[in-house]
């Protein structure tokens, strides 16, 4: 029913968007095991891997996904509606970057602190940003949901 | 929820999960990180990405084709039979790089040219996407 009410102008907009949320879940399910071996080892390769996969590709599958997001918005004159939907978008997209940054620190920290030859085995740091991914993912599925199922 | 909407959702749900196993299974597929994942890691790590492949492979299929009957498409347009056709490339390059990850897990030889599998693994799931998007023949 989409295709025969969609403007083709809004396809790539739209592959665009959905390319870059397919990437941003994928890169965290990586994210997840790469944490999860840094706290296991931590040895400097394994803490090195984890800070890695969230900068060289969540990070930028995330700006992709919003940049995405933005241009079919824009296209179909969404971006300042207030259905529940595109609400539940901007706010897991906004606090999902905030949740990045923290994860991206973090793990930042621990790469740095195994450089210098520290082990970081069971860091707490590791751990949080564990659990941040974990938050990641779910709030993406909630997301995801909203974006199939629109509601309001 | 409707149920176009459950099943548009879990046929999303699943594209999302097939890419999840596609990724995973690229350090061991294509060398990445093996200082830091070793290859035990990296194999471990593609049979997790095989098992999430294979369920969103599952999902994206047989809802795909519940969705096409709901909807009321003609089966026979060219997305949905190139889609099919991309489903049985990404499927196949999926389940070889998963057969040697086990081999390995036996202590034998990875067999086949897993680095062209996966690309083509990569390849096929991108088309699927377009496909989706684009909708060309409808």
């Amino acid at each position: 029913m989409l295709a025969i009410v969609r403007p083709d102008a809004w396809n790539f907009p739209l592959f665009v968007h959905i390319g870059g949320a397919m990437a941003l879940v994928a890169s965290l399910v990586l994210a997840l095991y790469g944490i999860r071996i840094a706290r296991t080892r931590g040895d400097q390769p394994a803490a090195q891997f984890a800070f890695r996969v969230l900068w060289r590709f969540i990070l930028p599958a995330f700006i992709v996904m919003r940049l995405g997001g933005q241009w079919i918005a824009a296209k179909e004159k969404l971006e300042n509606s207030d259905a529940t939907w595109i609400g539940i978008g901007f706010t897991v997209s906004d606090l999902g970057l905030l949740l990045l940054i923290i994860g991206l620190v973090l793990t930042g920290l621990m790469a740095r602190r195994a450089k210098a030859g520290t082990s970081v085995a069971g860091a707490g740091q590791l751990r949080a940003a564990g659990i941040v991914a974990g938050i990641l993912v779910t709030a993406y599925l909630v997301a995801i949901w909203a974006m199939t199922t629109k509601p309001g | 929820m409707s149920l176009y909407e459950t099943l548009l959702f879990v046929h999303v749900l699943g594209a999302f999960a097939l890419v999840a196993g596609t990724t995973a299974m690229a350090p061991f597929a294509l060398g990445w990180g093996q200082a830091a994942l070793e290859r035990a890691g990296a194999v471990k790590l593609a049979m997790t990405g095989s098992i999430l492949s294979g369920i969103g492979a599952v999902l994206t299929l047989v809802l795909g084709l519940w969705l096409v009957a709901n909807v009321g498409y003609e089966f026979l347009r060219l997305w949905i039979v190139g889609a099919l056709v991309f489903w049985a490339i990404a499927g196949y390059s999926n389940g070889e790089i998963a057969k040697a990850a086990r081999a390995v897990l036996r202590g034998e030889e990875a067999a086949g040219n897993l680095r062209a599998l996966w690309i083509a693994d990569a390849l096929g799931a991108t088309v699927l996407l377009i496909l989706m998007v684009w909708k060309p023949g409808h």
